[in-house]
């Protein structure tokens, strides 16, 4: 008979070859740029990288992190890094949540976990920062759990068979708490106190995991906080306050940003889930797809296997549950299912006719609701549910057919039923994640700007961009993340032809100017009096038309990338100090806290390892 | 007799599975994109 440490090791083996397969086309030379995604050499440290410009802070932390890491490594050894790491860290972690006896039943959580629509679609949009929190989101939820149980005698995300669990039934907490050990010696208070604190470092560590996104920060903070919630404010309180200090990040500049804090109410239609097929998009939804863009889906999403993938999954919930509830628990399944039904419904909310109204309305009256216009991203936690429970029903239908059958035409099955339901995962992640060489221009132009003070303009005029030497695919304009100033650059967004409005007023100053297609003098000045003190111009890409740029002073030319200067006096920008050093004083704040709980826990994971009794056989 | 039975049918549909998935990977992962972004001549954020 197999052994479990075995069986899980050859479970994480086929998580790791399905992410590779995924990742394939990153075996080539060169860096990732693809939709969202843009890696260059060294992504330069910027206010903006803190949110600190005039842009709504979308990537905080994310590109303080990215700037940072890539001061350390290329460009190129990062973005193959963070790709690999989140399906990863998705796949051993929906494993240890779940812990299923079966080899099928492992393979089933290891396989569905890392090929889903969702990890692909979001990866084909370049969203890998956003699949960090997916990653994350099981360990979150054990460490969560086991917050919570904390000094009640037991740890959850344990194996257990079926009924030998006392089932809390959903009450908070217990009257009396169980305080003894196994062997029935009573615990220390001391010693309960000092584990809940470790598991609340380990649960902070994995909140900051999902928070490199604004997004995957709020659906972090939601887990955290239903899982690991608590009657007893002693117990919630810290909970609480972890789930608000990793929003500071980006929530302290987006509140005192000069951008809009409320967003286009027409982007909630273009970027609400998308019906994939014939059924409407809830039904997509439930098959863990639906994402708006039509581009970055799956052809296989639209036909037979679309509706097979969908089917799956429901029965996977109506089987699987049950066994979750045996082997997570009551009060933790209770808790998932709220969370996946959240989750679902948040990512409906734009595709259904009365509740879309409300959303455009909260959407252009209430600062911050846009973050709810792309629904289908918030689907997040009712695909780990999926997940877990694709798991749980393979390793109860495994139960039962292992008396009659031998094991491995089951097993082989399970490694082949994600593949069989989404054979083309591969093919719509082949154009944005192959990656690219860029012209010899950019690393010259970056050169040439580097230490001014002065603002970029970046031309055409366009929010995306498709590279001759990128071919297949839109980009977000890489230029922020090469060159090391502060960059305006278009923030409207095109979505099958709408233009939706921006948010950041100095991209809308120049939106203006161009708009009234001034001469080279005037271009020249209404530049420089808005502090724009350089012009790149990138070629090889359709755009917007370009104005006359004949008022200003050629400096490279030629090439891929060419930079103008802005003749005569450049306005200098006031950028107010205290703003500044509020928000890098929280950031630190937040980082120091989060590497303290990391050490925390490092720490006392090796000293466990080290006092470990060595087992032989 | 039926055990053996049993596992015939459940190889031949396990080994169907996984023909099917193969073919479908390789396929897919060496099909040509369907339109080129390039062709558009404003760049857009998506399509719906």
């Amino acid at each position: 008979m197999r052994s479990p440490t075995r069986s899980v090791l050859l479970a994480d083996c086929w998580v790791l070859g399905l992410s590779l397969a995924l990742l394939w086309p990153q075996r080539l030379a060169g860096y990732g740029l693809g939709h969202d995604m843009v890696f260059t050499p060294h992504q330069p440290l910027t206010r903006q990288s803190f949110g600190l410009g005039s842009v709504a802070p979308r990537a905080v932390p994310l590109d303080a992190l990215v700037a940072l890491a890539s001061r350390l490594v290329d460009g190129a050894v990062l973005g193959r890094v963070v790709l690999l790491v989140p399906l990863l860290l998705a796949g051993s972690g929906c494993l240890r949540l779940l812990r299923p006896r079966s080899l099928p039943g492992l393979l089933a959580v290891a396989g569905f976990a890392v090929w889903n629509p969702f990890v692909v679609e979001r990866l084909a949009l370049g969203q890998w920062a956003l699949l960090w929190a997916y990653g994350a989101l099981p360990w979150l939820v054990r460490a969560a759990g086991r917050y919570a149980d904390a000094g009640l005698g037991r740890r959850p995300g344990k194996p257990r068979k079926p009924g030998t669990e006392p089932d809390r039934g959903g009450e908070p907490e217990r009257a009396e708490p169980d305080r003894t050990e196994p062997g029935g010696a009573s615990l220390d208070p001391r010693r309960l106190a000092c584990d809940r604190w470790l598991q609340l470092a380990a649960l902070l560590c994995w909140l900051a995991c999902c928070a490199i996104t604004p997004t995957g920060a709020l659906i972090g903070a939601g887990v955290a906080v239903v899982v690991a919630g608590s009657r007893r404010l002693s117990r919630l309180l810290p909970v609480l306050a972890a789930a608000v200090l990793v929003q500071l990040p980006w929530l302290v500049p987006a509140l005192t940003s000069p951008a809009g804090t409320t967003s286009d109410p027409r982007g909630v239609a273009a970027f609400a889930a998308r019906a994939e097929r014939p059924g409407g998009a809830v039904a997509s939804l439930l098959g863990l797809g639906g994402i708006w863009n039509s581009d970055v889906t799956p052809a296989s999403r639209a036909g037979l296997l679309g509706y097979l993938g969908t089917v799956a999954v429901l029965a996977a919930l109506v089987a699987g549950l049950p066994v979750l509830r045996a082997g997570l628990g009551e009060r933790l399944t209770r808790r998932l299912v709220l969370l996946g039904l959240a989750g679902l419904v948040l990512a409906a909310v734009g595709s259904l006719p009365g509740a879309a109204a409300g959303l455009r309305w909260a959407v252009r009256e209430l600062p911050g609701a846009g973050l709810l216009r792309d629904g289908q991203k918030w689907l997040m936690p009712f695909v780990l549910l999926a997940v877990l429970s694709t798991g749980a029903a393979v390793d109860r239908l495994a139960d039962r057919l292992a008396a009659r059958l031998p094991g491995w035409p089951a097993v082989l099955g399970v490694l082949a039923l994600p593949l069989v339901l989404l054979p083309d995962a591969p093919a719509v992640l082949r154009p944005p994640l192959t990656p690219v060489r860029y012209p010899a221009a950019w690393q010259q132009v970056a050169d040439r700007v580097r230490g001014t003070r002065q603002a970029v303009l970046v031309l055409p005029f366009g929010s995306y961009r498709s590279f001759g030497w990128a071919p297949g695919r839109t980009v977000l304009d890489p230029a922020p993340r090469w060159l090391p100033a502060e960059t305006v650059v278009e923030d409207r967004l095109v979505v099958s032809g709408l233009t939706l409005g921006g948010e950041d007023p100095a991209a809308g100053r120049v939106a203006a100017l161009l708009a009234g297609r001034p001469g080279p003098v005037a271009l020249a000045e209404g530049l420089a009096g808005q502090g724009i003190g350089w012009v790149v111009r990138e070629t090889d890409t359709p755009g917007p038309a370009l104005p006359d740029l004949r008022g200003l002073q050629p400096v490279l030319t030629g090439g891929a990338v060419q930079l103008y200067r802005v003749p005569g006096p450049v306005a200098a920008v006031a950028q107010p100090a205290g703003r500044r050093w509020a928000v890098l004083g929280l950031d630190l704040l937040v980082a120091a806290l989060v590497l303290a709980a990391f050490g925390l826990k490092s720490a006392s994971a090796t000293q466990r390892l080290l006092h470990s009794p060595v087992t032989s056989g | 007799m039926g055990k053996l039975i049993s596992a015939a049918v459940a190889g031949i549909i396990g080994a169907l599975l996984a023909g099917t998935a193969v073919w479908g990977v390789v396929d897919s992962a060496t099909k040509a994109p369907s339109k080129n972004p390039a062709s558009a001549p404003i760049v857009s954020y998506g399509n719906r």
